[in-house]
């Protein structure tokens, strides 16, 4: 038996692995997903948001995520998906260098410069090319700002505003579809009502510190690497457990 | 070291040395990965080689390994470790979205197995339950596995099993309206509901009422999010004159085994879809 093929049988007799359907190969099982999922329950924000993106998926019918900053990530830890026919996946688990979605780009946008700069350094590129975005502000609600990327060529729009706690950008909530908030000028009274379901999330947090926790806050976030690299091994080499 | 270097079938005994080597250190791994997923937030060695029984070294060693590759890490106190960031990998594109009845069906065979008794899965639309798969139960008579059929959420264990998990205002929403009966015994009262909710809570399942069926008896578990809605239900039941209460009681701690291992699945989906508003 080969090393990678007891390794595969360790795995799945501990539910990390499992053979898929065509029974040919093999690939993550329910336990490796239980991890991700314990990891997302420290993250307090995720608990504190799930009332507001059910009110929101509810409200507007989008698919309403929660992306958090983790490191120069955005994690994308909930989702609810909404009521109409023709809607995004939620896509729960999604992890995406900040400037390459719309929902980490509007948390890159409220980064400091400095931190913009030392992600440019981390991610090798001069431009840190955001997605094309407009902002819009929702009146009346003064502060409520959100980023918006239309719907078009058969692309669902999303339209994200950010949670800060003490100035730092802690986590992006959106709205994804292609319904009346996603074209160029929203109707600004659902954008109100919108607002005032997410500024309810806002005053939580402000009230709540501790639901701003980042159990990775002391790991500088050039070493949080979170895309595969070639020479990444999930147990390592074998020769250095024994 | 490569695979020749940790032993190959041309050196005879070497193969097994180093297989049970691969699956026992491998093990040991995933058995602290595991520990690190459950309960508290971060462990210490020594805690960590009590709880697995392993030694110390061991557990160092296996930490070592996970830290370096980002699946530990130590917390601000610097002698306590955590799941690190690394493990976000394992979902990086994407979970897979839950698939209720494909991931009920294992339990729902072994809670058949187990009882021989007719299991069926119902799963919440609006105000009322539908049963969408199930299994029928050994023997010529047996409950049927109605798939399609639709029950408001107060009547039958299986549409109870989900009215109790929901939050209260949606409870407190749902009695505002008025209630059908089925049968004399169908609590319509909402003081009645609330209290067979708080008895459900605690006992962690719904048993028939005779507000439904007659002839029949059992009892239905919540399949839970991660947020704690509930997916669904899953009811196990039978004839009255063979799943008495007291066998009921006696296949009890088997089916909620099962449960208890389907919830710590389940959990890892949230409740993902939302109610058009009205």
């Amino acid at each position: 038996m080969s090393t990678a093929h007891r390794l595969l049988v360790t795995l799945q007799d501990s539910g990390f692995a499992e053979r898929d359907t065509t029974g040919a190969r093999y690939e993550l099982g329910p336990r490796a997903y239980q991890l991700v999922h314990s990891l997302f329950q420290q993250f307090d924000i995720r608990r504190a948001s799930l009332p507001t993106l059910k009110h929101l998926a509810e409200l507007t019918g989008e698919t309403a995520v929660l992306d958090v900053r983790v490191g120069w990530f955005a994690v994308r830890m909930a989702g609810v998906e909404g009521w109409r026919e023709i809607h995004p996946g939620a896509m729960i688990g999604r992890t995406v260098p900040l400037a390459e979605s719309v929902e980490g780009s509007a948390i890159f946008a409220r980064l400091t410069e400095q931190d913009q700069e030392r992600y440019r350094s981390w991610r090798g590129n001069d431009a840190a090319a955001l997605w094309p975005t407009c902002t819009v502000e929702a009146p009346p609600v003064t502060g409520s700002h959100f980023v918006l990327d239309p719907a078009r060529d058969g692309r669902h729009g999303t339209l994200s505003h950010v949670i800060v706690h003490e100035s730092k950008p802690l986590a992006s909530i959106s709205l994804e579809g292609t319904g009346p908030l996603h074209v160029p000028n929203p109707p600004r009274e659902l954008l109100a009502e919108v607002a005032g379901v997410v500024t309810e999330l806002d005053r939580l947090v402000a009230a709540n510190p501790d639901l701003a926790n980042d159990p990775f806050a002391h790991v500088d976030p050039d070493l949080i690497q979170l895309m595969p690299t070639p020479d990444t091994a999930i147990l390592g080499d074998p020769a250095d457990v024994s | 070291m490569t695979d020749t270097a940790l032993g190959s079938a041309d050196v005879p005994g070497r193969e097994d040395a180093s297989q049970l080597i691969g699956n026992k250190a491998t093990a040991r791994v995933l058995r602290l990965l595991g520990q690190l997923a459950d309960g508290s937030q971060s462990y210490g060695v020594s805690e960590l080689s009590r709880k697995l029984g392993m030694t110390k070294n061991m557990v160092h060693r296996a930490l070592a390994t996970l830290a370096r590759h980002g699946y530990v890490i130590r917390d601000s106190s610097g002698s306590r470790y955590s799941l690190g960031p690394g493990i976000l990998q394992l979902g990086a594109a994407g979970l897979p979205e839950l698939n209720l009845p494909e991931l009920c069906a294992q339990f729902m065979r072994r809670i058949r197995d187990t009882t021989g008794e007719t299991v069926t899965l119902a799963v919440p639309s609006g105000r009322t339950a539908v049963t969408v798969s199930g299994m029928r139960g050994r023997g010529t008579l047996a409950r049927s596995v109605p798939i399609g059929r639709v029950i408001p959420l107060h009547i039958s264990p299986a549409a109870r099993a989900i009215l109790a998990y929901l939050p209260d205002a949606a409870i407190t929403d749902y009695l505002e309206q008025p209630l059908e009966r089925f049968t004399e015994s169908t609590l319509v009262e909402p003081e009645e509901i609330w209290r067979e909710v708080k008895s459900i809570r605690e006992r962690g399942y719904a048993t028939s009422l005779g507000d439904h069926w007659r002839g029949t008896h059992g009892a239905a578990f919540p399949v839970l999010a991660s947020d704690g809605y509930p997916h669904g239900s899953i009811t196990v039941g039978g004839p009255v004159e063979r799943l008495t209460p007291q066998r009921l009681d006696e296949v009890l701690p088997n089916v909620r085994e099962s449960m208890d291992e389907l919830n710590r699945q389940s959990t890892v989906y949230s409740s993902s879809h939302a109610a058009e508003r009205a």
